[in-house]
């Protein structure tokens, strides 16, 4: 079909662009301007201040944030038994770029200047 | 439906949104929670009255500061050091696991600090040692930030506090390989004497000491005096922290014996990444057809009781696990269907047969090994989710055999919760497993140990060894595993104290050097 054809096509048939669903992705090049940039953007959705490792969404799309209190020589414990499920935040490549996703609420919150690429399947 | 007894704590929900993953206060998120507005002002309430036994809800009392936190992220609302009391008086009546045995006492005595360590039963074990030993505060700001999983400032050294009172005695457990510490040359076994000019023995300044060895963030420099293993003399070095990630499986190896091959897993944490690590690890002993496993938890403090459910049953497997229960939560005695904080409906949990999702996708199905047994190594850092794998595979009459020594007594877990820039921890319930059993406040202990209060468990009471590296056929935990499985009984047991703190002392030399617990040829057989 030629473009033309495909044009009035979807002109009778009310074509809509499908969302595209958001791919699993990893940092792409030099992490570490991403890393701060989306260090920025969870600790902003949190309100909190949050750390990530130098190269976090470099090798894996998923990164899990946890408490760490400290340890005291009078064995302080950080935590009970935790049944509670931690924050978590996936990078995913969009049509329009990169976004961190919240896993608990889906809340997707789009970076500007982060580049990113699908995540290789293991 | 719910008993008319019960209550959930809508007020306390919202503190503890930043906490739950499914809260059922319809959110959860921190934002939200960070969200609420302080109230109007308006004249401050008259002072509530103490009178003993009565006790109006926490909510009364939540947010109603000595010193309001300005700005509209804090729910701050100028109140008194008693109303914060009160709070505290309140809530521990309704959540606190043994709220009965809490003294009542006017809030209007005391500090708050003063009142929190109040808020805890005095009572003691069956050993004597406090019922409650895991009741703390942090600042609100230290526990709210949050790091990825498994990083924390340190040196890359994990330090085993061997005796937390003086005299002190603390080790190195085990290293990271390209740390600080490995260029300073630490190795495990190494003592540590002084920290910044603090003897760790006998030394008063127990903050500077928690300084050094636990560093708040990168770039600190600490002064060190260490005695190396077989060294009668002592070395200062200075370590700088950096940023470390810790690998929560550090070890999977597969020791060869004429009766089969057996497993060696070193699990140190139960932290996100833990989940797939420990997959990977199952799915490397299962393709080696290992026909036992020694789980080495000596150093493991606990985490996610999810993880723990996860390797019971990846140890156990589908024909002895799946669908029996794992673990259950029990409140107290005024919450006996639901859960006081999250609203749930009180339910035991199930052995996991599939991910849950941590540090994998969920619902993927769990590799196996389907064995019969399992040995574990233990110490007095074998806390919390580690005695939960324990306890969780004997409800199902699973054999747990115990190396090492007693475990350090936590069945209990809490929800954090907020008041004015102070985070509480305060125990709220115990977990017990398939048989109802939670009841091991002394700890799990090798049944060759006289351990007063502790829970007796088949196996091997064994000092823990600094002279031969963690997995080792030769180290002496993992020795006296290989033998007892091959039924030659245990080797005399090489503490009979409550800790094997004072084994250890035992054990060092004039020197100051640590022997192992097994000597050659002095070796006797039970």
């Amino acid at each position: 079909m030629k473009p033309h054809a495909i044009l009035i096509a979807c002109g009778l048939l009310g074509c809509q662009s499908q969302p595209e669903a958001p791919t699993p992705a990893v940092i792409e090049g030099d992490p570490s301007n991403a890393v701060i940039e989306i260090t920025a953007a969870i600790s902003s959705t949190l309100g909190t201040n949050i750390t990530l490792s130098a190269d976090a969404f470099s090798a894996s799309s998923l990164v899990t944030l946890e408490h760490r209190t400290r340890q005291t020589i009078e064995g302080r414990p950080a935590t009970g038994l935790v049944t509670d499920k931690p924050e978590q935040f996936k990078l995913v490549r969009t049509h329009s770029g990169c976004a961190i996703l919240r896993l608990k609420t889906g809340e997707r919150i789009e970076l500007r200047d982060t580049r990113c690429r699908a995540e290789p399947v293991d | 439906m719910r008993e008319p007894t019960e209550h959930i704590y809508p007020g306390v929900c919202v503190l503890f949104a930043v906490l739950l993953t499914q809260s059922g206060c319809g959110g959860g998120a921190a934002s939200s929670a960070r969200a609420v507005a302080a109230p109007p002002q308006s004249p401050p309430p008259a002072p509530a009255q103490f009178t003993l036994g009565v006790f109006e809800p926490s909510t009364n009392f939540a947010n109603m500061c000595a010193t309001a936190r300005v700005g509209a992220q804090f729910p701050d609302s100028q109140g008194t050091t008693t109303d914060e009391n009160d709070w505290l008086r309140s809530w521990s009546n309704e959540l606190y696991l043994w709220y009965d045995e809490i003294v009542d006492r006017d809030p209007a005595s005391y500090t708050t600090p003063q009142y929190f360590d109040l808020m805890k039963t005095i009572a003691t074990t069956a050993s004597g040692a406090p019922k409650d030993q895991f009741h703390f505060s942090i600042p609100t700001e230290e526990w709210e930030a949050l790091s990825q999983s498994g990083l924390s400032a340190g040196y890359g050294a994990r330090f085993s506090v061997i005796a937390p009172t003086v005299p002190r005695e603390i080790v190195v457990a085990y290293i990271d390989v390209n740390s600080p510490a490995s260029t300073a040359g630490l190795v495990r076994g190494v003592r540590v004497l002084e920290v910044d000019g603090v003897s760790v023995a006998s030394g008063a300044d127990v903050d500077t000491l928690n300084a050094g060895l636990f560093p708040s963030g990168d770039g600190e420099d600490h002064v060190f005096v260490v005695q190396d293993l077989g060294s009668a003399s002592s070395r200062t070095i200075t370590l700088r922290s950096v940023i470390v990630t810790d690998d929560p499986v550090r070890n999977v190896n597969i020791i060869n014996t004429a009766s089969g091959p057996v497993g060696y897993l070193f699990f140190t944490q139960h932290i996100a990444p833990s989940e797939h690590e420990l997959i990977d690890a199952i799915e490397v002993l299962s393709a080696s057809g290992v026909t036992d496993l020694i789980l080495d938890i000596r150093y493991n403090r606990g985490g996610f009781l999810d993880i723990a459910n996860e390797l019971a049953y990846m140890i156990a497997g589908g024909a002895a696990a799946a669908g029996r229960v794992f673990s259950e939560l029990q409140f107290n005695a005024k919450h006996p269907s639901f859960n006081p904080v999250t609203g749930a409906a009180l339910a035991a949990d199930f052995f996991h047969s599939t991910t849950q999702g941590f540090s994998t996708d969920p619902g993927e199905p769990l590799p196996t090994l389907n064995l019969s047994r399992v040995f574990v190594l233990t110490g007095t850092d074998t806390c919390s989710a580690s005695e939960a794998i324990m306890n969780g595979l004997r409800g199902i009459d699973f054999e747990v055999i115990q190396i090492g020594s007693r475990t350090c007594g936590k069945p209990y877990g809490f929800y954090a919760a907020d008041n004015c820039a102070t985070t509480y921890f305060s125990i709220q319930f115990r977990s017990v497993n398939a048989k109802g059993f939670g009841d091991y406040p002394d700890g799990f202990s090798p049944q060759n140990l006289t351990q007063v209060g502790a829970v007796a468990l088949p196996g091997c009471g064994v000092a823990d060894d600094y002279e031969n590296p963690l997995g080792a056929p030769a180290e002496a935990r993992v020795a006296a595993a290989l033998d007892y499985r091959e039924g030659l009984g245990c080797p005399v047991a090489t503490t009979s104290t409550p800790t094997n703190a004072h084994s250890l002392r035992k054990e060092t030399t004039a020197s100051g050097a640590i022997t192992a617990a097994r000597i050659p040829g002095a070796v006797k057989r039970q």
